[in-house]
């Protein structure tokens, strides 16, 4: 490829891991400060996607502008890509599993509540059988 | 320079936090946490294996102590209990963690001040250039594996019997199990909304499972040309057929018809493709009327025959480790799915079979 | 005019301690638990994003043969979640 090609798949590929730094920085802060489980869950969703889906898909254009790295740069950049796919689908039906089990357990507790419909239905069950 | 800096910034930094994971892990009382614990420490120990450049225990790493390990102890704690009643004295847990910090200080003082020497030593280097010389190299061949990626052919060709011995204390543990676990027979019909996990997870988890099996496959079949190998394919795939089982619920299998005999026999047929592997250049030899050696792989001095270590193409095969790594990731595989399948009758069902047992004898 | 490797280098040097500071906060929530999802969901947080700092890291080091680690974490870390958040509904694991 000719080197303007290969200089603006590496920009466009270091914007997208400058985005996804800064969302993981972010993430990892409020994963700190956070008061308790169910509010960390929304550090957690941008910590994910913003901070690990973005910045391999950034990775992936940097490898595929690297002409230094020879042939072998497309084997980069297509698993990054794939472990970005991955990312994407699994982080978030982890995270449900997680909170579900969560709920269901009592591990955390709900805070700051305004409504809790699953278990306003848990206790009608209840009250039923 | 800077950069060197950086490197040594971050193994420092992975490796305090897995002792202080570590030490958590021993001092907690929920056994639930300390597992957590514990994948904290493999987490970050992946990560420090990959900053030494051994990518080859990364793949191992992580399948086996992020995605079996958590598994097995969690099965356990199902059987028998999740809290420790005995809590640690305050005195005891004070000077474990002095113990442990007295001991970091001091072994990072005695190799900073070169107390054991180089590191590594100068006789370990040289039976590196030694090994990399010669796993493969067409130009020797007759001391050559003939396979590129050393580990494999170092656990396969240079040290194989070991890896037998080793194939073999796997395959005597799972026949434990199984002869334990004897006469336990429990079946159920699936119930899609009753059993397993929500509609999501199950949902993902059918888009998961063959990815995790290509991944597997792939760390198995290339184990000659890149980091991979038997064991860790095994591994790897033995946790699709987990996922099922946690995700699905033990029934989705009865529904499949997949049963402890079926694993049972793909189990067997993988270890009889490591004995057969082992023998067939012997076996060869002795139509042919040629000398040879158990556990052959490519010809040696005074042994002719041996493995086709090029394919059409130039491809290249590995000589026997491409048979040794398909057939050791079968029986792996094989032999986790009949532990698990094991390990995952409800309890309650297994006590009510153990303890009518010991009625009826009385 | 600086050379397109040299570049790239550099942007990576100045990244890392950028991700080292995500990492280490993400270590201390993990360590601090208090309860087991918290533990989980850090844990979870801090693979994510290792996965991508390997990635990069692989470009870094210049050798293609690192990246399958990348995908090997991911992949499995969610084998984790699914664990815990088994046995926390259920107490049982097979059904």
């Amino acid at each position: 490829m000719d080197p303007v090609t290969n200089w603006v798949l590496v920009i466009l590929g270091e914007i997208l891991v400058s985005i996804g730094v800064f969302f993981d920085v972010v993430a990892a802060i409020g994963m700190l400060r956070f008061p308790n489980f169910f509010v960390r869950l929304h550090a957690a969703t941008i910590g994910a996607i913003g901070g690990a889906f973005v910045p391999l898909m950034g990775v992936a254009l940097i490898a595929a502008g690297c002409d230094f790295l020879g042939k072998y740069r497309w084997f980069i950049a297509g698993a990054a890509a794939v472990t970005g796919v991955l990312v994407l689908m699994l982080a978030p039906v982890g995270s449900h599993l997680l909170a579900k089990a969560a709920h269901e357990s009592r591990a955390a507790v709900v805070e700051p509540k305004v409504v809790d419909f699953l278990e306003e239905d848990k206790a009608k069950e209840g009250g039923e059988q | 320079m800077i950069s060197l800096t950086l490197y040594y910034v971050l193994m420092a930094i992975c490796g305090l936090g897995s002792v202080v994971a570590v030490f958590l892990a021993i001092v907690e009382r929920d056994m639930l946490k300390a597992v957590l614990f514990s994948a904290i420490q493999s987490t970050l120990y992946a990560f420090l294996y990959y900053l030494l450049m051994a990518p080859d225990i990364v793949l191992t790493y992580i399948p086996v102590s992020v995605g079996l390990y958590p598994a097995v102890i969690l099965f356990l704690i199902k059987k028998t209990e999740r809290f420790e009643d005995v809590e640690m004295k305050k005195g005891v847990l004070w000077a474990t963690g002095l113990l442990s910090l007295v001991f970091v200080i001091a072994t990072a003082a005695v190799i900073a001040g070169k107390g054991i020497g180089p590191v590594p030593p100068p006789d370990v280097r040289f039976l590196a250039g030694w090994y990399l010389a010669t796993t493969f190299n067409p130009r020797v061949h007759l001391i050559s594996a003939m396979a590129p990626e050393g580990v494999t052919s170092i656990v396969w060709d240079y040290r194989g019997l070991d890896t037998v011995f080793e194939t073999a204390v796997l395959f005597l543990a799972i026949i434990a199990s199984v002869a334990l676990m004897r006469g336990v027979e429990h079946k159920g019909v699936y119930d899609e909304l009753k059993h397993g996990m929500t509609l999501i997870g199950k949902t993902i988890t059918k888009i998961v499972v063959p990815l995790i099996i290509g991944v597997g496959i792939s760390i198995a079949l290339h184990g000659h040309l890149t980091p991979g190998g038997g064991f860790q394919g095994g591994s790897a795939l033995a946790v699709a057929p987990l996922l099922v089982l946690v995700v699905f619920s033990k029934y989705f299998f009865d529904k499949v018809k997949f049963t402890k005999t079926k694993a049972l026999a793909i189990r067997s047929s993988g270890l009889l493709g490591v004995g057969l592997t082992a023998f067939a250049v012997l076996i060869a030899a002795i139509f042919l009327h040629k000398p040879a050696y158990i556990l052959q792989n490519q010809p040696r001095v005074g042994a002719p025959l041996g493995f086709p270590w090029k394919g059409i193409d130039g491809v290249l095969l590995g000589g026997s480790l491409l048979s040794f790594n398909a057939c050791e990731a079968m029986a792996v595989c094989a032999g986790f799915v009949i532990l698990f399948l094991l390990l995952s009758i409800p309890e309650r069902y297994v006590r009510s079979v153990v303890v009518g047992g010991e009625e009826h004898e009385h | 005019m600086m050379s397109l490797e040299n570049e790239v280098l550099l942007f990576i040097t100045i990244v890392i301690p950028i991700f080292l500071a995500a990492f280490i906060m993400y270590i201390v929530r993990a360590l601090k638990g208090p309860t087991i999802p918290d533990i989980v969901l850090a844990v979870d947080c801090l693979s994510y994003d290792l996965a991508a700092f390997l990635a990069l890291l692989s470009i870094y080091f210049r050798s293609p043969i690192l990246i399958p680690c990348a995908i090997v974490l991911a992949l499995w870390i969610y084998a984790l979640d699914v664990y815990v958040s088994k046995y926390l509904m259920k107490k049982e694991m097979g059904e």
